[in-house]
């Protein structure tokens, strides 16, 4: 008997029993040491996220593109993980979590920009939690890397799976772009596979007893003024999500981001679903893009931002500013033109009140004596 | 480069900070060699080879003189004692000690492996590589192969390993257990991604002079002529 054999080759295993490789996970000091290639310019700083629960539940952010909804979501993460306790004005946790991104929508460098500036704010033991605590799974290659279910399922469980062996905590697991995730976010068929596909990715993970992961899905909205405004109505906040509304039934929490007219560095954050607590009021953001944080700006005024969100052009019906009202305003001793615009803060935009005081002056009501200074014109001055 | 599964930066670094204490390894001296091979009944020539390529020292190994399986890559070492005694451990005795801080899924003797070694024997624990050298001389393939060892039966292949592995025909010498047996057919199916066969040289039935059992390659050199003579296989053992 001869003492020599072959091996035989291992068998290949059947497709449904084929051990799908998870997505390479990658710690914050990958990013550090990418070397920016010059003449690359990074933009989409912005942001999203929200006080994300302990709950293995679906949370939502809406936003148009590239309003920054990534670098949100890494804000929170960020300050979550730096130990703040509050961030945008929601209340943060301070367990021990690990944060998990998956995502097709940012490469490489995007990451290494948004973390260097998030270290900028932060101390060395900070940094140090930032190192063991943030994973980003490296979706990079466009022709291989896909995060569509069903056919990613198992590859993206076993990304969790291999994080959840890494987190040192409950993980908060945000997936990125949701359009990627389906393969078609206006067929409710395919939105409605993804979604029992997703919470099989997520069933049964190892550490789901007490705390299990937090699942935040980055979506589109829609985009316009109407959206933006509706988005801060608590009647009309889902209306705002692109596509399917599927993963807005499903999610116990949707919050929307949408610019600020003529700011580009503030945003407004409104919660439109909160099924576990009171509907939070909608706020303003301060952003600052060099230390990716925000916070919540405290003069926003929402009923003002509304109504400039409704105040569109040709839509005369919003107006609620006539000349006789600023007349009236410069009457009563308002006489520079940020003042009279106070007055009619949350009644009227900006444009609206420039355009009755301009109206003002060309019938003579009112004469500006220099930029942005009123006083009573001659036509009421003779009167008077 | 990421790996599937993220090698823990803070492991590693324990690991490297645990290797950086370990012992300077000795060239064994003449008497060394002279006591390995009254223990191990391995020949001074395979020693001597295994010497040259760097995989055999010697040091102090808590506070016992012992030789040393390693590769210059210092991924993992392994002591054992040279007055052949076991080692005091945790209130037992062990004949072996891997060194804190080793890797051990990396198959001492791969950081030996040279371009014109088309050939490797695989085996398990270091007296079988210490033997595999012995075989290697004997059979005068020291220039066209070379011997590699995975020191524990449980440990699968080191991924950055596997590619030194590329392209050599590759047999793995199994120990005649059902350890040895799984951890064969493990490393072997770990290699079939980048040789194209993988055969196993299976000692069981075979006798030593002793009227012992051959369990190993060590054994094996220990083996009746007789035996010898109807193994032809036995002959050749690097593949």
């Amino acid at each position: 008997m001869s003492l020599l054999h072959e091996y035989s080759a291992p068998a290949e295993p059947k497709p449904e029993e084929a051990q799908p490789k998870g997505f390479a996970l990658y710690r914050r000091s990958h990013f550090r040491d990418i070397q920016t290639p010059k003449g690359i310019d990074v933009l989409g700083h912005r942001l999203f996220g929200h006080d994300m629960g302990p709950q293995p539940r679906l949370h939502l952010l809406l936003g148009q593109g590239s309003i920054g909804k990534s670098s949100w979501a890494l804000g929170l993460a960020v300050a979550q993980i730096r130990g703040d306790s509050n961030f945008c004005g929601f209340p943060l946790n301070s367990d021990p979590r690990g944060w998990l991104f998956i995502g097709s929508e940012n490469n490489a460098i995007r990451w290494k920009t948004d973390l260097d500036a998030a270290e900028k704010a932060m101390d060395e033991a900070a940094r140090e939690r930032l190192e063991s605590r943030l994973f980003v799974a490296g979706v990079f290659d466009a022709v291989d890397d896909s995060i569509t279910l069903p056919e990613s399922a198992q590859r993206l469980r076993q990304t969790v799976l291999d994080c959840v062996a890494l987190s040192p905590g409950p993980l908060c697991v945000v997936l990125d772009p949701w359009s990627d995730l389906t393969s078609d976010e206006l067929d409710t068929s395919s939105v409605t596979k993804t979604l029992k596909e997703l919470r099989a990715v997520f069933a049964g993970l190892p550490n789901s007893g007490e705390l299990s992961p937090a699942v935040l899905i980055i979506a589109h909205s829609k985009v316009g003024k109407d959206f933006a405004a509706g988005s801060t109505e608590r009647f009309d906040g889902g209306s705002s999500m692109r596509g399917n509304k599927g993963p807005y039934n499903k999610a116990r929490t949707a919050l929307a981001l949408y610019p600020r007219d003529g700011d580009t560095t503030g945003l407004v954050l409104s919660a439109t679903k909160c099924n576990d607590g009171d509907l939070p009021k909608p706020r303003g953001l301060i952003v600052d893009r060099s230390t990716l944080s925000y916070r919540e700006d405290p003069d926003f005024d929402v009923d003002q931002y509304r109504a400039e969100m409704k105040a569109k052009p040709g839509n005369r019906t919003a107006a609620k500013v006539s000349t006789d009202d600023v007349v009236k305003a410069v009457q009563q001793g308002n006489r520079k033109a940020a003042d009279i615009v106070a007055s009619f803060k949350g009644r009227a935009s900006t444009r609206t009140v420039e355009n009755a005081l301009k109206t003002a002056v060309d019938f003579g009501h009112l004469e500006r004596i220099s930029p942005g200074v009123y006083i009573l014109g001659p036509t009421l001055s003779v009167k008077k | 480069m990421p790996t599937q599964a993220i090698k823990d930066p803070q492991k590693a670094a324990k690991a490297a900070e645990q290797r950086s204490q370990w012992p300077a390894f000795e060239v064994p001296t003449a008497s060394d060699l002279e006591a390995i091979r009254r223990i191990r009944g391995i020949g001074v020539e395979g020693l001597k080879l295994a010497v040259d390529r760097g995989i055999l020292r010697v040091a102090e190994w808590k506070e016992h003189p012992s030789w040393i399986v390693t590769d210059s890559t210092r991924q993992c070492a392994q002591a054992r004692r040279l007055d052949g005694e076991p080692f005091p451990f945790r209130g037992g005795l062990k004949k072996a000690l891997t060194l804190d801080g080793s890797n051990a899924r990396w198959p001492v003797g791969a950081g030996a492996i040279e371009p014109a070694h088309g050939s490797i024997l695989l085996c398990e624990g270091g007296p079988d590589l210490l033997a595999g050298f012995l075989c290697l001389w004997a059979e005068g393939r020291a220039g066209s192969a070379t011997v590699g060892s995975m020191l524990g039966a449980s440990a699968s292949i080191d991924p950055d390993a596997l590619e030194l592995f590329r392209g050599r025909r590759v047999r793995i010498a199994e120990h005649d257990d059902e350890p040895g047996r799984k951890a064969g057919k493990r490393w072997a199916d770990s290699l079939a991604g980048v040789t194209s066969k993988v055969i196993a040289i299976r000692f069981h039935g075979l006798i030593q002079a002793d009227g012992q059992p051959v369990k190993d390659l060590n054994d094996a050199l220990r083996i009746d002529a007789d035996v010898f003579e109807e193994n032809r296989e036995l002959w050749g053992v690097i593949p």
